[in-house]
């Protein structure tokens, strides 16, 4: 018992400290800001809380059914972080350019609540606070079933724990992200989000990159098989 | 003989639909459907699901019968065609996936006459029979056997895979709207952003698939032109030595 305690709180870890460098809610923060900045308080209470039980959701599927969702269709996790990488970049350079918010904020109808909703999912949290990066690494996390029913139980509650955890994180980053940004005043808050955009862009190359590399490996570089 | 026909028959028509249905993959791809009929009414959308039926039928048999012929004729390998195809999936997929506004149906109802005219692009072409399929069907239909019977048998049993493969397509197309209904529009909603997706990300597979093929030839390809190379002043050398 106490050994499968052990493995329930190493599984919360594991999981907790796998996610949360990848779906970064605090860097992600700044940019939640930007994309909802003609929104006002209570719409982004709203968006919060919706984000989060989408991320939530969306996690959890990734950890428990991501494998079958890749094999039903075919696919392998490095084209996932290539096709989502080129997403993930696509976002930010709109962000960075700052030529589409603005125009997609005029469009954004903040008392029609499908508008919403619609806008929590895409881009609120998929490319932006699960993107790419944190589906392929749970559903890595994920990959390896346990055999016996005791140990299945054992880590599939410290997943469950493990992401909701993440997602109490996020909210707590987005809900408050308001403070953050009457704090650092209007000038400020252009600076961080600017950077944080091109961090995001930064990050979907790295994506990219990475997908690239485990296709290319797969190959083998032709450089060294030329000789 | 007439037994044994039946079951090379019955052969031909489980290679077909084995090889074929999984990559169509009508159960995956109707939610790509509906998110793209989105605003079509369920008249509409019935009588789409009709015509991308039929559509996929005959493109499908005709890559599987004269597949190789076209590729020929034109010049051009699988590989190529999955790379063109993943690319075109990619594109519609991304479209899918930054589409601005997806909750107007005002400004998507006048597009429901106009959208009959979108059953083979983009509903049948890289959306239901996607590149891979088609690749698929060709490598299927490739090896032709010289006997007249069974030239008959898998031209027979290409034509039922085929249909029974339609004919899934079509009840999985009809019946998506029902599926729609029950989710509801904002999850609904979701689940058109995530097949854009995946629809994307099947783009870049096929589309790598076709790569890695074309790759696997570079070093072989390198290795054959360098024997080229080689072998071409060894021809010029062995040539003028057999000459005299």
């Amino acid at each position: 018992m106490t050994v499968e305690l052990r493995h329930f709180v190493e599984g919360v870890f594991l999981v907790y400290a796998a996610l949360l460098p990848i779906v970064n809610p605090l860097g992600a923060a700044p940019v939640f800001l930007a994309m909802t900045r003609y929104a006002d308080d209570a719409t982004r209470a709203v968006l919060a809380r919706k984000i989060t039980i989408n991320s939530f959701v969306l996690l959890l599927g990734s950890v428990f059914i991501g494998t079958y969702v890749l094999e039903f269709f075919g696919l392998s996790i490095p084209v996932v972080q290539i096709g989502g990488g080129l997403v993930v970049g696509s976002v930010a350079w709109d962000l960075l350019r700052g030529a589409d918010v603005s125009k997609k904020a005029d469009a954004f109808d903040l008392h029609d609540p499908e508008a919403v909703a619609t806008e929590a999912f895409y881009p609120l949290t998929l490319p932006l606070t699960v993107g790419p990066g944190s589906i392929s690494v749970a559903i890595t996390l994920g990959a390896n079933h346990p055999q016996t029913v005791r140990s299945f139980v054992t880590a599939a509650s410290s997943a469950l724990l493990g992401v909701v955890l993440i997602c109490v994180t996020v909210y707590l980053c987005y809900r408050y992200a308001q403070r953050l940004s009457s704090f650092l005043g209007g000038a400020g808050t252009a600076v961080v989000v600017r950077l944080s955009a091109f961090i995001l862009l930064c990050i979907g190359v790295q994506i990219i990159w990475n997908g690239a590399d485990a296709l290319a490996g797969i190959t083998g570089p032709p450089h060294v098989r030329q000789p | 003989m007439l037994d044994e026909d039946l079951r090379q028959l019955l052969r031909a028509i489980l290679l077909v639909v084995g090889a074929i249905l999984p990559i169509v993959n009508p159960v995956g791809s109707a939610p790509m459907f509906l998110a793209m009929t989105h605003g079509a009414d369920s008249a509409t959308r019935r009588t789409l699901a009709g015509i991308v039926a039929v559509n996929s039928f005959v493109l499908l048999l005709a890559s599987l019968i004269f597949g190789n012929f076209v590729l020929r004729l034109f010049g051009l390998s699988v590989p190529v065609v999955q790379l063109g195809g993943g690319l075109v999936l990619c594109a519609l997929g991304w479209r899918m996936l930054s589409d601005e506004s997806p909750t107007a149906p005002h400004e998507a109802a006048p597009q429901a006459a106009d959208s009959i005219g979108r059953a083979f692009y983009p509903l049948t072409l890289p959306l239901t029979v996607d590149p891979g399929a088609i690749s698929v069907a060709v490598t299927i239909g490739a090896n032709h056997s010289s006997n007249i019977t069974k030239i008959l048998i898998a031209l027979a049993g290409a034509i039922v895979g085929v249909a029974i493969i339609s004919v899934t397509v079509w009840l999985t197309y009809r019946y998506a709207e029902r599926v729609a209904l029950w989710l509801g529009h904002n999850r609904l909603m979701v689940a058109m952003r995530l097949s854009a997706f995946i629809v994307l990300c099947i783009g870049v597979q096929i589309a790598w698939n076709g790569t890695r093929a074309l790759l696997e030839e570079i070093p072989l390809a390198a290795s054959s032109s360098g024997t080229a190379t080689t072998g071409a002043p060894q021809g010029s050398t062995t040539t003028p030595n057999k000459s005299p």
